[in-house]
C-alpha cells in the first residue's frame, strides 16, 4: 500500500512540473478503473469512455491549476469521475430530447450488450451486475470503490467527502442491500 | 458468509475493462490535449470563443452564430467538445460536431486560415468514412446512409474550399488594394500550393476507399461520391489558376501544364514568396526560371 502511494506522490510531482510523460503514466495506470467505475454509474460504454476521457483532462487542469493541494492523485481522480457523473446527469436532464432520441437511448447498445456478454462469460449467471444498477447510487459507489477497486475507507471517504465511520456504516448497509436484491433476483429467474 | 459471496462476485467485475482501441487513440488525443507545443482542437475553439464573443462581438452579426457561441460558452464542457470530437454519422452529438466546426469557421477572422480550416474539416470526413465502411454493428441501410452524410459533407467543405479560393483569386485579380494584396500574398500562396495538392489527394483518396467498398455499396454511393471528387478536384484546379494569376512560376501538378511567367523573373517586394515556394518544392521542375527569382 505505501508503496503504491510513493509511486503516485512521485507521479503527482511530476505532474505538478506539467511532465506529459507523468500524465501518460497516470493515464496508463488508471483508465481502466475510472473507466470501470464511470461505465456501472452511466451503463454506457460511448458516455463511460466520453467521461472517462474528460475526468483525466480535469485532473490534470486541477493539479496545475486548482485551489486545493492535491496529495492524493489517486482519490483526486475518482473525485473527479465522481463529480463528472453527476455533472453529466444533470446536463442530460436539461437538455431537450427529441422523442425519438429519447427511446433510442434506452435502447442497449450493440456494444454495451456483448460487453455484458463477456462478463457474464467469466461470472456465474448470477446478476451481480444488474444488482449493482438497481442499487441507490450511494451504495454501488461505496461498494464499487471498495470492493472493485479496493481502495482503503480513509480513501473512499476522501473520495465521497463523509467520515471514515459513516464510510464503514455505509458499506456494510450497501452489502446488506446487495444481498437482498441477489436473493430476490434468484427466486424470481 | 454471505458477505464474502457478493464480494466475490464483486471482484469478478474487474474483468470489465475499456475497448484496447479506445485507450490507445484516447492516450493520444490527451497528451495533444495538454501538451503546450500544439493548439489542440478544443482548446482553440475556446480560446476562440472566449476571446472573440468577448471583444468582437460585433462580428457575431448571424444570430445563429451567436446563439451557438453561447451555447458552447455556456454549455460545451470539453466533455462535450471531446465526445463529439470523436462522434460519426448516426451518433447524437455529429450534429453538434458540424455545428462546432461551423461555429469555430464563422469565428475566424482570417480568411487564409478560413480555407485551411475548411480543408482540415474535408480530410476529417474522409477518416470518418473510413470508421463509417468499418463499423460492424450497424445494418446495410443505416451504414448506407452515414456513409451518404459523410461523403455530403465532404462535398460541402471541398465546395466551400473551391469558393473560398475563388473569391481570393477575384480579389488578388483587381478588388483588393495592392497592399492587401502584397501583405496577404505568402499566406495566400502558401494555402494556394497546400490547397491543391490536399484536395487532389482527398479526391484521390476517396475514389480509393469507394472502390475498396463492396459492389453493392459501392453503387449506391457512387454518384455522391463521382460529384464530390469532382467538386474536390475543381477545388485544387482553382487553387492553380491563383497560384497563376499571383504570378507564381512552379508549376503545381503533373495534370496542369506549367505556366512560365516570364515578365515577372525580379520581384523585389515578395523575395520571401519565392523562397517560400523553392522551400515548399525542392525538386521543381522549372528549376531555371526558380532559380533567377532565388538569386538573392
Amino acid at each position: 500500500m505505501s508503496i503504491l502511494n510513493i509511486q503516485d506522490n512521485i507521479l503527482l510531482l511530476r505532474l505538478r512540473k506539467k511532465d506529459p510523460e507523468a500524465f501518460g503514466q497516470l493515464y496508463d495506470k488508471y483508465v481502466a478503473s475510472i473507466y470501470r467505475f464511470v461505465f456501472f454509474k452511466v451503463s454506457s460504454q460511448q458516455d463511460a469512455e466520453d467521461i472517462t476521457s474528460d475526468v483525466f483532462l480535469k485532473t490534470w487542469q486541477y493539479v496545475l491549476e486548482g485551489e486545493e493541494v492535491v496529495d492524493n492523485i489517486r482519490a483526486l481522480l475518482f473525485r473527479t469521475a465522481r463529480n463528472a457523473v453527476i455533472d453529466f446527469y444533470r446536463r442530460r436532464a436539461n437538455r431537450e430530447l427529441v422523442g425519438a432520441e429519447e427511446a433510442l437511448l434506452r435502447i442497449p447498445d450493440d456494444r454495451q450488450q456483448s460487453l455484458l456478454q463477456q462478463i457474464n462469460a467469466h461470472v456465474e449467471l448470477e446478476g451481480i451486475d444488474t444488482v449493482l444498477r438497481q442499487m441507490k447510487d450511494e451504495y454501488r459507489e461505496a461498494l464499487i470503490l471498495r470492493y472493485i477497486e479496493e481502495l482503503s475507507i480513509t480513501e473512499i471517504a476522501t473520495i465521497l467527502h463523509k467520515q471514515k465511520g459513516a464510510v464503514r456504516v455505509l458499506l456494510h448497509r450497501a452489502l446488506r442491500v446487495a444481498q437482498e436484491l441477489l436473493r430476490k433476483k434468484n427466486q424470481n429467474g | 458468509m454471505d458477505n464474502q459471496h457478493i464480494v466475490r462476485q464483486l471482484k469478478s467485475l474487474q474483468s470489465v475493462t475499456p475497448r484496447s482501441e479506445w485507450v490507445a487513440l484516447n492516450r493520444d488525443f490527451l497528451l495533444r490535449q495538454i501538451s503546450p507545443a500544439d493548439q489542440s482542437e478544443s482548446t482553440t475553439i475556446f480560446e476562440q470563443v472566449a476571446w472573440t464573443s468577448h471583444f468582437f462581438s460585433r462580428m457575431l452579426f448571424q444570430p445563429a452564430v451567436t446563439m451557438m457561441t453561447m451555447l458552447v460558452v455556456f454549455v460545451g464542457s470539453s466533455l462535450m467538445v471531446n465526445a463529439a470530437f470523436y462522434s460519426l454519422p448516426g451518433d447524437s452529438l455529429y450534429t453538434m460536431k458540424i455545428t462546432l466546426e461551423k461555429a469555430q469557421l464563422a469565428l475566424t477572422p482570417n480568411e487564409v486560415n478560413k480555407v485551411e480550416l475548411k480543408v482540415e474539416f474535408a480530410q476529417k470526413r474522409i477518416a470518418e468514412f473510413d470508421k463509417v465502411v468499418a463499423q460492424t454493428n450497424v445494418s446495410p441501410e443505416d451504414k448506407q446512409e452515414r456513409i451518404n452524410v459523410v461523403v455530403r459533407e465532404f462535398q460541402k467543405n471541398v465546395g466551400e474550399v473551391k469558393d473560398h479560393i475563388t473569391k481570393i483569386n477575384q480579389g488578388v485579380d483587381g478588388g483588393l488594394s495592392p497592399a492587401m494584396i502584397d501583405g496577404e500574398k505568402d499566406a495566400t500562396l502558401r494555402i494556394a500550393m497546400s490547397v491543391s495538392t490536399e484536395t487532389r489527394q482527398l479526391a484521390q483518396a476517396l475514389n480509393d476507399k469507394t472502390n475498396a467498398l463492396p459492389t453493392a455499396e459501392k453503387e449506391q454511393v457512387q454518384q455522391l461520391v463521382n460529384a464530390a471528387v469532382q467538386q474536390a478536384q475543381e477545388a485544387g484546379q482553382s487553387a492553380d489558376a491563383l497560384i497563376q494569376s499571383a504570378g507564381s512560376v512552379v508549376p503545381t501538378q503533373a495534370t496542369t501544364t506549367p505556366v512560365i511567367n516570364d515578365g515577372s523573373t525580379s520581384k523585389p517586394q515578395s523575395p520571401t514568396t519565392s523562397q517560400t515556394l523553392n522551400d515548399i518544392r525542392p525538386q521543381s521542375k522549372s528549376g531555371e526560371t526558380t532559380e533567377s527569382i532565388v538569386g538573392q
